[in-house]
């Protein structure tokens, strides 16, 4: 039906290549000149007033007219046939410059990296990296938003060669995209978000050992190859096949280093419970990839050994105020670090168990919320009651939306990772060939 | 795995690919707003409900609306749980991106 969209500056961009995106390149979108932060209601209201005749201009137009509108205006491309070629020239392969360091400028001042040098994808680099999987180079293993660029095998490949993934990598790597693209993980929200939110890449299984991955000291910071160029794979292919560029499309207000790359391994050898992948429903004994759109980490500490203080502590960190699950519910991360997790399962604690206690314990009072806020969490959780001071917000709608993974080595430390809420549900995939069945190794997919 | 350094006319892979562009087309507009079911579409955002709400109200004045359905998504971040519905009840639509 006739539509007319409006949008703030800076979006109005996003609104035309997704409309783009659905073959229509001439929707009438009238931009409101600025966003409405700091502005009162009486403000915000009268900022509609100019806009009307631009709603009404879109709703009434005829179509023919609307389209030589876009033809003239400044969201147009060049058209016909020049057109095609632009598009052709900005999908072909390229010629290399000399050196690598020369390549490296190339690619950054196409858009194509996230800052840091990447390995310039040759050819043969491209065909090693897709030694490692039983798929073939043109198989489309996801649609990425918002641009809707086919991730097929091919360039998920080139990505992660400019990622420095060695080709082993590969097979996590397709697993991640894969995981990213399903509906429900629901990646236009993390692309396009305000808040500073990535995908974060859990691994389980034996490949995790196999390509030398960390889950121990440092396991989401620097230093391990895998770690580090998986996470970056995922996060080149957002951008290139996905479109998730920053200012344009991405809207994270700061962003954070997470969204470089953001990818470790369970500690599964020191976790006295099921891996998270397996409680996902992962064959035993295989390799998995889970992923979580989460907004960093809040890191909690506690002197204490004991299974209660252990857990109100990361009821409370996990209840703070201003975080996205206290504001709409949804899935949300605790990160265990195994001396904690040893420690609660010693006491009698499986995971269900302490889900459980933070789902009751893990809560924000109604009654502090200020008036001016109240509102917004009205709609966003009306199932709650509203009308009690005493009321208390839990940070999930269930207890099964808190997920918990043990990472990292024994200490006094652990994480909380709140989500977006429930817009993006965390996805599991497990490493499998083509016909279906889980790989026990990398080498399962090598080519011969 | 190469360790060749970059030669010239050596071709490097473009890491973008194709884009699942869809086929669709504007929908025709309607010669007079009279007599048509107006849908407003609220993102949740805040500020959002206040300006449409202004939109509705200046709109409203100056067409015969058969009807008008507001809808207010109540999670910005993801589809409109009863867009399906509302698509087959108006005739038109106002929505917001980033408001």
């Amino acid at each position: 039906m006739a539509s007319a969209v409006l949008a703030a500056v800076g979006f109005d961009a996003l609104g035309h290549r997704e409309a783009s995106q659905m073959g229509l390149t001439e929707l009438p979108i009238v931009t409101i000149p600025h966003e409405f932060f700091g502005f009162t209601d009486q403000q915000i209201a009268d900022s509609a007033e100019p806009m009307v005749d631009g709603v009404v201009h879109a709703l009434t137009t005829k179509v023919e007219d609307l389209v030589r509108e876009h033809a003239a205006g400044p969201w147009a491309r060049k058209g016909g046939a020049a057109k095609a070629k632009a598009n052709v020239e900005e999908l072909a392969d390229i010629e290399s410059p000399t050196s690598a360091y020369d390549a490296l400028d190339l690619f950054y001042q196409r858009g194509w990296t996230d800052g840091l040098p990447i390995i310039p994808p040759t050819d043969d680099l491209v065909s090693a990296m897709m030694a490692y999987t039983d798929r073939s180079p043109d198989d489309v293993i996801g649609v990425i938003k918002p641009r809707d660029g086919k991730a097929t095998v091919e360039k998920i490949a080139v990505n992660a060669v400019m990622a420095g993934c060695r080709p082993e990598y590969f097979p996590v790597v397709l697993a991640a995209v894969e995981a990213v693209a399903e509906p429900a993980f629901n990646l236009y929200t993390i692309q396009a978000t305000t808040n500073p939110i990535a995908p974060l890449v859990l691994v389980n299984g034996p490949i995790a050992k196999e390509l030398d991955m960390n889950w121990s000291f440092n396991a989401f910071g620097q230093g391990r190859r895998s770690n580090a160029t998986i996470g970056r794979a995922l996060r080149l292919v957002m951008m290139n096949i996905g479109g998730g560029i920053p200012g344009a499309i991405d809207k994270a207000i700061h962003g954070l280093p997470h969204k470089y790359t953001f990818c470790a391994a369970e500690n599964e050898a020191e976790s006295p419970w099921p891996s998270l992948a397996e409680e996902r429903g992962a064959p035993k004994g295989s390799s998995a990839v889970t992923v979580i759109g989460v907004l960093s980490a809040q890191n909690w500490v506690t002197w204490a050994s004991s299974p209660g203080v252990i857990l109100s502590t990361a009821a409370n960190a996990m209840s703070a105020m201003g975080t996205n699950n206290t504001f709409h519910g949804g899935p949300s991360l605790l990160v265990l670090n195994p001396g904690h997790a040893q420690i609660l399962a010693k006491a009698g604690y499986s995971k269900d168990d302490v889900k459980r206690f933070m789902f009751t314990n893990a809560r924000y009072p109604v009654g502090k919320l200020h008036p001016e806020e109240i509102q917004h969490y009205q709609l966003r959780r009306p199932q709650y009651n509203w009308g009690v001071p005493m009321a208390e917000l839990p940070i999930a709608d269930k207890w099964e939306d808190i997920f918990i993974a043990v990472v990292g080595a024994v200490g006094m430390h652990g994480l909380f990772m709140p989500t977006h809420g429930d817009p993006s549900k965390p996805t599991t995939k497990v490493i499998r060939r083509r016909d279906g069945t889980p790989v026990a190794s990398v080498n399962d997919l090598r080519r011969k | 795995m190469t360790t060749q350094a970059l030669s010239p006319r050596q071709r490097l892979k473009n890491p973008v690919g194709q884009a699942d562009t869809k086929n669709q087309v504007l929908a025709p507009r309607p010669t007079a707003l009279d007599g048509k079911t107006l849908a407003i579409v609220d993102n949740g955002k805040e500020g959002a409900n206040i300006f449409l709400g202004r939109v509705q109200q200046r709109l409203k004045e100056r067409f015969k609306f058969a009807d008008v359905i507001y809808v207010r998504k109540n999670r910005s971040g993801m589809p409109c749980s009863n867009i399906d519905e509302v698509a087959k009840k108006a005739d038109i639509v106002v929505t917001g991106l980033g408001i």
